[in-house]
């Protein structure tokens, strides 16, 4: 198998990743979220998400404590007082499971919660792995045809 | 040299077609984009997208370009001035046809364990391939029945891409049960009624009589093509 034929590979491997990210960059994903919240009630779940961007809203009537952490439990979002009119952009950069924590510090129970997660724009690992086949590859491709070029003849 | 090395050897020569540029890119192209194409997803969700048609059409290209090809450019006469039998050749190169598209398809799927953190070990990805490999069974012994029939690679081409896709178009849309008929929707039915009598908690109900006709059509025209294949190839046609 000739250098250049692996390089050539890996180019088209990395220009279909970076075809593929556009893709899915393209079509957002959203999902709502419904639970019942008691007075004092804490409650967590789990998403797996990739390294994009996320818009969050919520809708409630009353203020709520909301933290999410991401796949290392860094606190990325921590917002008190969160209602209604809550309404973050977020750039995730990891792909992996991130924990959501909803706390009504109220003294009344909320019936109905709701909070809209939208995923939006490129998955940051899919393109950057592409950038680095498409390098590497074109490395590849071009280091044999430099050495033939700047080779000194003998005298 | 034995039967064995004598397979090796042709399977070697068969796959060296595929991996001149740019075929062997555009059947990695085609398995990324037809198995990733949206997020988020489970491998499942295959079935309900472009995949199946993208996979119809490269092989459907790619195909005739092995088969019907090496008769215009005269591979096959030499292939056979060897000491082989017609139906080592036939075998070689459906077995490199159906390892090139399906193991392209393998390597699409197992990225599923990094993007979506499915185990390597989770049964969704092999229930999913099982059907994904009966599948291109039924493609590439399709393609390689027209191929042998029709012996010119564009007219093959254009043959098996209007045929195989408008055939997956009118039977997706059509009335219970020839739906079921459909890459897309048998392959989802035959995935959802594994995939079901693995895990019963699953919610979603598929009937046997739907599972057995979306089992039997791809298993059965596969066998009776490649059987019909093999039978043209070693006594019936004939080469300059």
């Amino acid at each position: 198998m000739g250098i250049t034929r692996l390089g050539k590979l890996l180019v088209a491997l990395g220009l279909s990743f970076a075809l593929i990210a556009v893709i899915r960059g393209g079509n957002t994903s959203s999902y709502t979220r419904g639970m019942t919240l008691g007075a004092g009630e804490t409650v967590e779940f789990s998403d797996f998400w990739p390294p994009t961007s996320l818009w969050l809203r919520v809708n409630s009537p009353v203020g709520l404590d909301m933290t999410i952490t991401d796949p290392s439990n860094s606190t990325i979002l921590s917002v008190t007082d969160a209602s209604s009119s809550t309404d973050c952009r977020i750039q995730l950069t990891k792909r992996g499971t991130y924990h959501v924590n909803i706390h009504n510090p109220t003294e009344t129970r909320l019936s109905v919660l709701l909070v809209d997660y939208t995923l939006y724009n490129l998955e940051s690992d899919i393109v950057q792995t592409s950038i680095i086949l498409i390098v590497v590859g074109a490395a590849i491709i071009a280091t044999p045809r430099l050495l033939t070029t700047f080779k000194r003849k003998p005298a | 040299m034995k039967l064995g090395s004598r397979m090796c050897r042709l399977i070697l020569i068969e796959f060296e077609q595929y991996w001149n540029f740019p075929a062997f890119e555009l059947v990695l192209f085609a398995a990324l984009f037809s198995v990733l194409n949206r997020y988020p997803s489970s491998p499942g969700n295959y079935f309900m997208s472009v995949g199946p048609m993208v996979q119809i059409l490269v092989i459907s290209v790619l195909i005739p370009r092995s088969f019907a090809g090496s008769f215009s450019r005269r591979e096959m006469n030499v292939l056979l001035s060897y000491p082989v039998k017609r139906w080592e050749i036939l075998a070689s190169k459906t077995v490199t046809a159906f390892l090139v598209f399906f193991g392209a398809l393998v390597f699409a799927f197992l990225l599923y364990v990094p993007l979506s953190a499915i185990s390597l070990f989770s049964d969704e990805i092999y229930t999913v391939l099982g059907v994904v490999a009966l599948h291109t069974a039924f493609l590439v012994s399709t393609a390689i029945f027209i191929s042998l029939a029709i012996k010119n690679e564009a007219m093959s081409a254009f043959f098996l891409v209007l045929t195989l896709l408008g055939l997956e178009f009118t039977l997706t849309t059509s009335q219970e049960p020839y739906r079921y008929f459909a890459l897309t929707k048998g392959g989802d039915v035959l995935w959802a009624w594994t995939w079901k009598s693995l895990h019963p908690s699953f919610p979603r109900e598929v009937a046997f009589g739907q599972f057995s006709i979306a089992l039997a059509y791809p298993l059965v025209t596969s066998i009776l093509l490649i059987v019909a294949s093999f039978i043209y190839f070693k006594w019936i046609m004939q080469l300059d």
